[in-house]
């Protein structure tokens, strides 16, 4: 940055004070974090002895994380089977619909695009029961189909709103060259819609990822049987267990979050940037 | 721009349509016929089996008359304002990282701070919860070692008479009715969204450096800075924020049901319209009147949305 | 390819792994639900507390191997999303076969709706007690309460319809080593006063001897009413006994009674007994942690545990949560009553309750949608035997239902005590009544609590809570009556076209219940017209 000597110099010094004011808010931020790694290696007994220091290594339980693994390792695969299904059913179709708007003017396609506006807007507190009631006319209910199938549905509207904006943006020519080519719609959409909107496709498909890794509540009414739960509601049934040790408890949070840490490690400026990118469209 | 089409050639591309079928049959049967459905129900005294007794507008009249329900309005306007003051720490959080010297320093900050998201909501929310708790919460220990105890008790003697801080009794953050309410504002402290502070952040970028040179010259200081140039500019994402979260917090009860459960804890202070509508059909097998609680709730937001919506001008 | 696109292929495939393996797991066991012959029973419950689990599983895998053929699963749900689970199952028809009797499950309502009266199969013998003393005993004579009331036993609908595990008594639980420590020796108190003498010298020497602060009861909204109800019943012993007049052999008593007595005005608030039963309550509250009505039953255990307080109530059901919770030994007395040369809380009591009437508990409903009916009630028949419920009773540390089950040492001190008076009333009787009381509790307890203040402010509200409950009463009584009248409709058109012989026996039987509801209901709704007000809302 070209400032001048002194206005650099003056900023050098205020840094040095955001650095800390940063550092702290981040710091509590992270603070439950740190509880619970260290909690994890406890037992309820030292824990209430030394509540805020980790314990000496020799004599961190580890029990605490096997017991955390093997009530966690069911859940986790419900959700990760729920959600990669989900999110990769929601985007394919949602590449269809943004497709077919975005393609051409077709006749209706006016009325068709407010159908879907009209639902963003539209709060969905309300269809919480009376979707209850068409699962369980449609039998899907205490099948983990029924959360696919919700969350494949609940990610159109936005997805689509998206994905229509940038297939817009992209020229024509691209397409009418495919076209005379002899490409199919289908050959159109993989050759041409694809390969250039990766970045917005993947940023829309962690968001539908994590927001079907962090659903609850309609999994809590829907499922009966404990083997089908994801992970949101084996973490409730496990808050609603009596007699708490901790230690297994936070390594059981901890272990619930790692896969997601996991992922995050790799696809690291994936998330970074499509989250940024994704809050400038907002 | 998609080109209009020549009526031939449209028909001729009649199986684009096919391509949307997918999506809106699935946005019909689980968006539009739950809402249709919805409505139709409101207007019955459904247990949830298969025999309803058509009541027409008896639910309605019981929520006109239901205390509780408007009680949980006054609690949720509350939790919306605390909310609101609760989006402060992000914009400040956004600002000090922006004018950081540094772009590495920033970037990496940009990390860390996605860093807390990738823990899963409900783990983060247990969490809290865990320090909530009397006996072996953070909280209670904290409050213990500082004195803030000592304070809250003379507060209660001398101030509030509420009878609840007691020395060598634990605080009962989630059980206690006053104590509720309090405790839904202080969870989630620091109060820093990561999402968004990156959105501030993508905003305050497009600040030329020309400008803080220009304040600079001029004398201004830091706060003046923020309040004449960067808050400003980020107004819009502000705006937005705001909307969503006005709309999400009077819809939301997640947290209040994972929290205090079905009933809004103790004495009922944490019951928000949308967990008592999730309580009344759930909890009490009431769907019918669940149904009218949520259409009323539906109006009641669309409304705020539409007003909204006339008001902030979303510039892309 | 650069290091970020590496990055996120290894992140993708990993993720591309883990869903094949997730797959493969829920594919697999799609395969083996549906492939089999297999009968599944199931049964919920929300009793988490130790051992219970283990003892059910116990007599799960005992039914399995005298029923090859048959799975029983166990399905545990936290008390907290119980009620939620409950109703959502009942109302999505996915309900397991056996469910426990609870809150959301005891209703009138929801029993009448989704659950099987039993009543037609508890006068045989249980075939599963073949070979014992009571192999000759129909069913219902083999618990300890005959299934006479709540909660097997309805009485609005005069069917049963749960089969219990256990009994429940309340014991105060004590710190052995504690107790020594600051009264010396360790003689149990047996009366009120000696009990109160206790929790005097805890107060005053306990810090001295024990050099940290001690409090006498660990009292929490759960534990404390174990006590304070108690006592309160015991001063309204005499008050009962004046309004059941001859009959003081019902078990459950007609609180109708009182209700009415109250709204005509003939009883009081402010009646000498019922002060006198809110007195001693704010007077045991002070032994209490202050605030303990916020707290919950876990932070009393915790308290009590720690070594922070010498003694706890609570029921025989969380005897082994205690102890194994609890580094220090435990012992138990009952709650003590005031004798009758009392000076102040004398005069009202006739002495300590009788346990006879502590009711069956834990009990299983069955589903009326269930797939296997039949075998889910043998298996009902199976879990309530004499021998299996010994095992629940050796495996889980909770009380037998079953007669003549042995009890071993440890649990002798709970066995419900015969020998004793009729119990008082609890002073509410339905939900307004009960919120009204509740919220204005602070008022007693506490250490600027008196019963004037409480009264006071009970009197404003209490009438009209009182006037809703009664119509909720009458209300219930005539959505029985309704729901009756269709059953009886059906069996009648059966017996006329002669088609089911026993339906005209269920006629009869159907006639008979319907006249004494009817009987309610003209009372309820006669009492509520001398009052002048409307007899349902």
């Amino acid at each position: 940055m070209t400032d001048g000597q002194t206005t650099a110099k003056g900023r050098q010094s205020a840094d040095w004070l955001k650095h800390l004011v940063i550092g702290g808010i981040l710091f509590i931020e992270m603070f439950p974090f740190y509880m619970m790694l260290q909690i994890s290696f406890k037992d309820n007994a030292m824990f209430n002895r030394s509540p805020w220091l980790p314990a000496w290594i020799t004599s961190w339980h580890w029990e605490n994380w096997i017991f955390g693994a093997k009530l966690v390792t069911p859940y986790l695969a419900n959700t990760v089977f729920i959600s990669v299904s989900a999110t990769v059913g929601s985007i394919v179709i949602a590449v269809m619909g943004a497709y077919f708007f975005a393609r051409y003017r077709m006749p209706f396609s006016g009325i068709l695009w407010s159908a879907f506006l009209v639902l963003m807007l539209m709060p969905g507190v309300a269809n919480i029961v009376p979707l209850f009631l068409l699962l369980k006319e449609m039998h899907l209910l205490n099948t983990l189909w029924a959360l696919i199938i919700l969350g494949v549905a609940g990610g159109q509207v936005f997805n689509i709103y998206v994905l229509r904006n940038f297939i817009e943006d992209i020229p024509k020519d691209l397409f009418e060259a495919a076209e005379i080519d002899g490409a199919s719609h289908f050959q159109q959409i993989m050759n041409v819609v694809i390969p250039l909107s990766g970045s917005i496709i993947g940023t829309l498909a962690i968001l539908t990822f994590l927001g079907s890794w962090n659903d609850f509540l309609m999994p809590l009414i829907v499922l009966r049987d404990r083997q089908l739960f994801p992970l949101g509601v084996g973490l409730i049934y496990l808050d609603g267990e009596p007699v708490k040790e901790w230690g297994n408890t936070m390594a059981t949070y901890f272990l619930s979050s790692l896969p997601l840490i996991i992922l995050f490690l790799f696809t690291m400026k994936l998330f970074v940037r499509g989250l940024s990118a994704g809050a400038i469209k907002g | 721009m998609p080109a209009t089409l020549s009526h031939r050639k449209a028909l001729h591309e009649w199986q684009l349509y096919l391509f949307l079928v997918p999506s809106l049959v699935l946005v019909a049967t689980f968006m539009y016929f739950p809402a249709a459905s919805a409505i139709y129900h409101s207007f019955f005294d459904w247990q949830g089996g298969d025999a309803a007794r058509f009541t027409g507008l008896a639910n309605y009249r019981r929520v006109i008359n239901d205390v509780v329900l408007w009680r949980s309005f006054e609690t949720i306007g509350i939790l919306i304002i605390a909310n609101i003051f609760k989006l402060i720490p992000s914009i400040l959080l956004a600002v000090l990282i922006h004018r950081l010297g540094s772009e590495k320093w920033q970037y990496w900050y940009r990390v860390l701070l996605v860093l807390p998201m990738i823990v899963p909501g409900l783990v983060r929310l247990f969490i809290w919860k865990f320090f909530f708790d009397p006996n072996f919460g953070i909280l209670n220990k904290v409050l213990d070692f500082t004195g803030g105890k000592t304070l809250l008790i003379a507060l209660d003697h001398h101030f509030l008479h509420w009878g609840i801080f007691h020395a060598g009794v634990p605080v009962p953050w989630l059980s206690e009715s006053h104590l509720i309410i309090p405790s839904l504002i202080i969870w989630g402290f620091p109060w820093i969204g990561t999402v968004g502070v990156l959105i501030y952040l993508a905003g305050l970028q497009s600040i030329g450096t020309e400008v803080y040179e220009a304040a600079d010259l001029d004398g201004v200081n830091s706060f003046q800075k923020f309040i004449h140039i960067e808050l400003p500019l980020i107004m819009t994402q502000v705006r937005l924020s705001l909307v969503l979260l006005i709309i999400g917090t009077l819809q939301g009860f997640g947290l209040q049901f994972l929290l205090l459960g079905a009933n809004g804890g103790a004495g009922g202070s944490g019951m928000v319209p949308g967990l008592w509508m999730f309580n009344r059909a759930f909890s009490a097998g009431e769907f019918g009147y669940a149904c009218a609680l949520g259409m009323v709730l539906f109006i009641f937001i669309l409304a705020l949305t539409l007003l909204n919506n006339k008001y902030v001008r979303v510039e892309k | 390819m650069n290091r970020e696109k590496v990055m996120n292929l290894i992140g993708l495939s990993l993720l591309a792994a883990c869903f094949a393996i997730a797959l493969t797991r829920v594919f697999s066991r799609t395969a083996t639900h549906l492939g089999s012959d297999v009968v599944t029973i199931r049964f919920a419950h929300y009793q988490l507390e130790s051992g219970v689990r283990g003892a059910f599983d116990a007599i799960a895998r005992e039914y399995e191997k005298i029923h090859p053929g048959v799975v029983v699963e166990q399905m545990s749900i936290p008390e907290n999303v119980y009620p939620t689970w409950t109703v959502t199952q009942l109302a999505g028809g996915t309900a397991p076969d056996l469910i426990e009797f609870g809150n959301s499950t005891g209703t009138d309502e929801r029993l009448a709706r989704y659950f099987q009266p039993l009543t037609e199969w508890v006068g045989s013998p249980n075939p599963y007690n073949k070979g014992t003393s009571l192999e000759k005993t129909p069913w219902r004579q083999t618990f300890l309460d005959g299934l006479t009331g709540w909660p097997n036993y309805n009485t609005n609908l005069l069917e049963i319809y749960g089969m219990p595990n256990t009994v429940v008594t309340i014991r105060i639980f004590y710190n052995r080593d504690l107790y020594r420590k600051i009264i010396g020796n360790e003689t149990l108190p047996r009366t009120y006063q000696e009990f109160i003498e206790v929790c005097r010298k805890v107060e005053q020497d306990g810090e001295r001897i024990t050099g940290h602060k001690v409090i006498p009861i660990a009292g929490s909204k759960s534990n404390a009413p174990r006590i304070t109800e108690s006592l309160f019943c015991g001063q309204v012993q005499k008050l009962w006994a004046q309004y059941q007049g001859d009959d003081l052999r019902q078990a459950n008593g007609n609180e109708a009674v009182l209700r009415f007595a109250v709204l005509k005005h003939k009883l009081s608030l402010y009646d000498p007994a019922i002060q006198s039963a809110y007195q001693i309550t704010h007077d045991a509250g002070q032994y209490m942690q202050p605030g303990f009505m916020q707290l919950n039953r876990e932070d009393a255990v915790f308290t009590f545990t720690q070594g922070n307080a010498l003694m706890i109530a609570t029921g025989s059901y969380d005897t082994v949560s205690l102890t194994s919770q609890a580094p220090f030994e435990i012992g138990v007395f009952p709650v003590p009553y005031p004798t009758k040369d009392d000076p102040t809380y004398g005069k009202f009591v006739f002495g300590p309750a009788t346990e006879a009437g502590a009711p069956t508990q834990g009990s299983f409903l069955l589903y009326m949608e269930s797939k296997h009916k039949q075998q889910a009630l043998d298996f009902l028949r199976f879990m309530t035997s004499q021998k299996m419920n010994a095992l629940f009773a050796a495996k889980s540390g909770w009380l037998p239902a079953v007669i003549g089950v042995d009890v071993d040492e440890k649990m002798k001190p709970f066995m419900p005590v015969m020998d004793g008076y009729i119990n008082g009333f609890r002073p509410f009787w339905g939900a307004d009544t009960y919120r009204v009381i509740d919220n204005n509790q602070y008022l007693l307890l506490g250490s600027d609590g008196s019963v004037k203040k409480f009264l006071d402010a009970l009197s404003r509200d209490f009438e009209g809570a009182l006037i809703s409950d009664s119509q909720n009463v009458n209300k219930t009584s005539r959505n029985n009556l309704l729901r009756q009248d269709v059953a009886l409709a059906s069996y009648m058109q059966l017996s006329r076209e002669g088609a089911a012989p026993a339906a005209a026996k269920k006629v009869s039987e159907l006639n008979e219940i319907e006249t004494k509801l009817e009987l309610d209901l003209d009372d309820g709704i006669l009492e509520m017209n001398e009052l002048g007000l409307p007899p349902m809302k």
